[in-house]
């Protein structure tokens, strides 16, 4: 089914979130939308699918016009969308999730739900688009990939022809990618037309038919994939001038010593694990989400209690030390959880800047606000902070600048050892090239990192060697130039 | 959009009272206007009537500081209701205890020092069972009235009787509060006294401790995001007792006015019910100080207003006049958390 949105404009407050943008989604087509965080893309998938009414603009279905903000209006004309953060009932089964507020009827006065039916044709729609799935299964107990067939089921078991996919590849691992690409194209040659939002040009251009490019809510790019190459769409993503991520040369900065060190400890989701950390190097974290990632951080920051087994920082046993204690000695935590474990929202930054201070956080007195303000100017200016206004709120930033105060914080004490999660997740191009400067400038500085992350071209870029974590264990070491993703995708998954 | 809150609050309240009043009064058999009219004239109209109003708002700019405190860490303190009795009883033994010459400047504090603490031990006692026990606050502390109500009234007609009189010794005469009435001539009569300012002040000093010392930031992280406080070091529990401390105490010094300030004694059913209204103060309030004085004094000024037109329709009308505020102000903040972005 043909989706097309015409010079759209919807105003969030201060800023034109989109600013007379139209694309157009074409039956038997995939159409990526690319852009940098904040440039509209999510916006977009509101607008299409009725969540949001725009300012001035139209969506057409199938031709017809459809009432602006009436999202029941574009499910029944069949538009679909796969939200980034699924939106599933854990505790129910897959086949009641798939059909859930469209459930069929039966019986007297239709007062019961026909879950044979129901039953029945979510096998018959998945054996038909290749998606297998349990439908007896509870939610809570499937993987992420999984999860992700389930959303997509739920879209096409309401009729949904014109299907909207934000950012669904940014939870999967390397092999699950490639599942997910085959149904995007087996989909779009089924009729469908298919809206996939991804930051990431490699999927973009295995997948797509269309390319849109969106930049601060404008169109700037608009062509089939046959017509671009990969260098106009980055050029055009981030504006000219911007290099590439590429990998650096890395000096040598690691010292023999050691800064981290764990011996066989374990605490609930992980281990026994041993991993030695020495000053002034990167040791990268790879693995399928909840494999026990973050039990590692959080059990290096103090926040998980170590079980079993021995924790050192600098020689000195730390097993028992809570956070406190660890961040007064020098251990800094960059979660993956920026919003809720990181930083405070309610709080400004120069709040938050000076509660990363261990002696402030935990301790009476004043709140000095100069001194406050003196030091989130100095986080702001560093890595280019906005809005430079240090009493700004932190939830009124966006994700990349969250970013840029939750590391600058940190990276602001004189740290031995930081734990770093997903740096980059959801960050543009911009800022995470300012977000790895500080790091590898935290490692020249002889600061021990532990670099969690699911984004592999990350890993090789940063790491002076990559580990693989699998079920809450370490099940490989690899040296970044032999990590090829088949490789570390094979660990990662627990395959040859 | 956040600071446009407290704006449409107070719009929305007004609007809620006038209708209300309006479709009760007009219910009841008698004409709108008029009866609005004899009740805000009763409510400002004089300075004896604005006296009282400003009087019935003193014990309710307290309660209504107390639950607002309570509310940046994100606890619901519905105990403020029993802890301003445990401050009226504190505060009244303490008075009568001292030896009748005490000068006022080592009474007066004494005597506030006493109610701060009587509410303070039992918002303490409340936070250490949520920070130790995991107990709600909610439950502890609506318990924690009942107890302190049914304590207070034996005590007041058994032990700390006096006589024949259902009611506990005077206090000193250095511990008693100004009136008001003896600066301003226009307020003979009322019972309006210097605890009105102590509370503003203490209001104001409240906020400010918020953002200006260290464990005032802590309560504001803990309430606004607990995973990432304690991820900073923040201790949940001692800041959970502080939060609580603090608010049973500002609630505590809500018997003060009744004590020191008008009764001079304490009795059974002094400060029953200032509590809870202190909750919806805070809900109109939460925010800023001067919100809360401003809530305070609506509030009072619709008891004061109700008394007033009390012989021409059933002051019960101005309790459906409060619900509707506090209904139609829960639902503009509803509505405004659900457009946040």
């Amino acid at each position: 089914m043909d989706l097309s949105l015409s010079s759209i404009v919807r105003i969030c407050g201060a800023t034109r979130a989109l600013d007379g943008a139209s694309l157009s989604m074409r039956a038997g087509r995939v159409l990526a939308l690319v852009g940098e965080n904040g440039a509209g893309k999510t916006t977009a998938i509101h607008v299409a699918c009725g969540l949001v009414a725009p300012d001035s603009g139209e969506v057409r279905a199938a031709g017809r016009s459809l009432p602006p903000g009436d999202a029941a209006a574009a499910i029944a004309a069949g538009v679909g969308v796969v939200h980034q953060h699924f939106m599933l009932v854990p505790a129910m089964s897959v086949a009641d999730n798939i059909a859930l507020g469209a459930e069929p009827r039966t019986g007297p006065l239709g007062l019961f739900v026909d879950r044979a039916r129901v039953r029945r044709e979510v096998l018959a729609l998945a054996e038909r688009h290749a998606l297998p799935v349990d439908p007896d299964a509870r939610v809570e107990s499937l993987g992420v990939g999984e999860r992700q067939r389930v959303e997509i089921l739920k879209v096409l078991y309401r009729g949904a022809r014109a299907l909207l996919l934000d950012e669904p590849t940014a939870v999967l691992a390397p092999g699950e990618v490639d599942a997910l690409l085959d149904t995007v194209r087996a989909l779009a040659a089924d009729g469908a037309s298919v809206l996939f939002v991804s930051h990431k040009l490699d999927e973009v251009f295995a997948v797509a038919d269309d390319i849109v490019v969106l930049r601060r809510g404008r169109v700037v790019l608009a062509k089939a994939r046959a017509d671009t190459t990969r260098d106009e769409v980055a050029n055009a993503v981030v504006g000219e001038g911007h290099a590439p991520l590429e990998v650096h040369a890395r000096a040598a900065s690691v010292e023999a010593r050691v800064a981290l060190e764990l011996q066989n400890v374990s605490t609930e989701g992980l281990g026994p694990i041993s991993l030695r950390v020495m000053a002034g190097e990167v040791v990268g974290v790879a693995g399928v989400e909840g494999n026990g990632q973050r039990a590692l951080a959080e059990l290096i920051a103090g926040l998980a209690p170590v079980r079993a087994g021995v924790v050192r920082f600098d020689g000195r046993d730390a097993a028992g030390e809570g956070v406190v204690a660890r961040r007064r000695a020098g251990i800094g935590y960059v979660p993956e959880d920026r919003e809720g474990r990181g930083l405070v929202g309610e709080l400004s930054v120069a709040e938050n800047v000076m509660l990363g201070d261990p002696e402030v956080a935990a301790s009476e007195g004043r709140f000095d606000r100069a001194e406050a303000a003196r030091r989130a100017v100095a986080v702001i200016d560093r890595y280019g902070v906005r809005p430079a206004d240090p009493w700004a709120p932190v939830h009124s930033l966006s994700g990349g600048n969250q970013q840029k105060v939750l590391l600058g914080r940190e990276l602001a004490r004189s740290l031995k050892v930081l734990v770093v999660a997903q740096p980059t997740r959801g960050v543009d191009l911009g800022a995470a090239r300012a977000l790895h400067e500080a790091l590898r400038e935290a490692r020249a500085a002889g600061v021990a990192i532990v670099l969690i992350s699911s984004e592999l071209d990350e890993l090789r870029a940063l790491s002076d060697r990559i580990v693989v974590m699998r079920r809450g264990a370490f099940v490989g070491e690899l040296r970044p130039d032999e990590a090829v993703d088949a490789r570390l995708g094979a660990l990662m998954v627990g395959g040859s | 959009m956040r600071a446009a809150i407290p704006t449409r609050a107070a719009v929305v309240a007004a609007a809620a009272v006038l209708l209300t009043l309006n479709v009760a009064v007009w219910a009841s058999g008698d004409a709108p206007a008029s009866v609005l009219m004899l009740a805000a004239r009763g409510a400002f109209g004089s300075g004896y009537g604005l006296a009282q109003t400003l009087a019935k708002a003193t014990p309710l700019v307290w309660t209504g500081a107390a639950v607002a405190f309570a509310l940046r860490a994100r606890l619901f303190n519905i105990g403020a209701e029993g802890q301003c009795l445990a401050g009226v009883l504190a505060t009244a033994v303490v008075g009568a205890a001292l030896p009748s010459s005490t000068p006022w400047v080592i009474a007066a504090p004494l005597c506030l020092a006493a109610a701060a603490f009587g509410g303070a031990s039992l918002g303490g006692f409340a936070g250490w069972m949520r920070a130790r026990l995991g107990t709600h606050e909610v439950i502890s502390t609506l318990m924690l009235n009942g107890l302190v109500a049914v304590l207070t009234t034996w005590l007041y007609a058994g032990p700390l009787r006096v006589g024949a009189q259902v009611h506990t010794r005077p206090v000193v005469d250095g511990a008693r509060l100004s009136h008001l009435d003896l600066a301003v001539h226009a307020f003979r009569g009322s019972a309006l006294n210097t605890s009105l300012a102590l509370a503003v002040i203490a209001t104001v000093v409240a906020h400010l401790y918020l953002t200006h010392m260290r464990g005032g930031v802590a309560i504001r992280a803990l309430g606004s995001s607990p995973r990432a406080a304690e991820a900073l070091g923040v201790s949940t529990a001692s800041t959970t007792v502080r939060a609580m401390t603090i608010s049973g105490a500002l609630a505590g010094l809500a018997g003060t006015h009744y004590v020191l300030g008008v009764k001079g004694y304490a009795e059974q059913g002094l400060g029953t019910g200032v509590g809870f209204t202190g909750v919806a103060v805070a809900m109109l309030g939460a925010g800023s100080p001067w919100a809360i004085v401003a809530a305070a004094v609506l509030f009072g000024a619709m008891a004061q207003g109700g008394l007033a037109v009390n012989a021409r329709v059933p002051s019960d009308v101005l309790s459906v006049a409060q619900a509707a505020v506090i209904l139609a102000v829960a639902a503009v903040r509803a509505n405004s958390r659900q457009e946040r972005p």
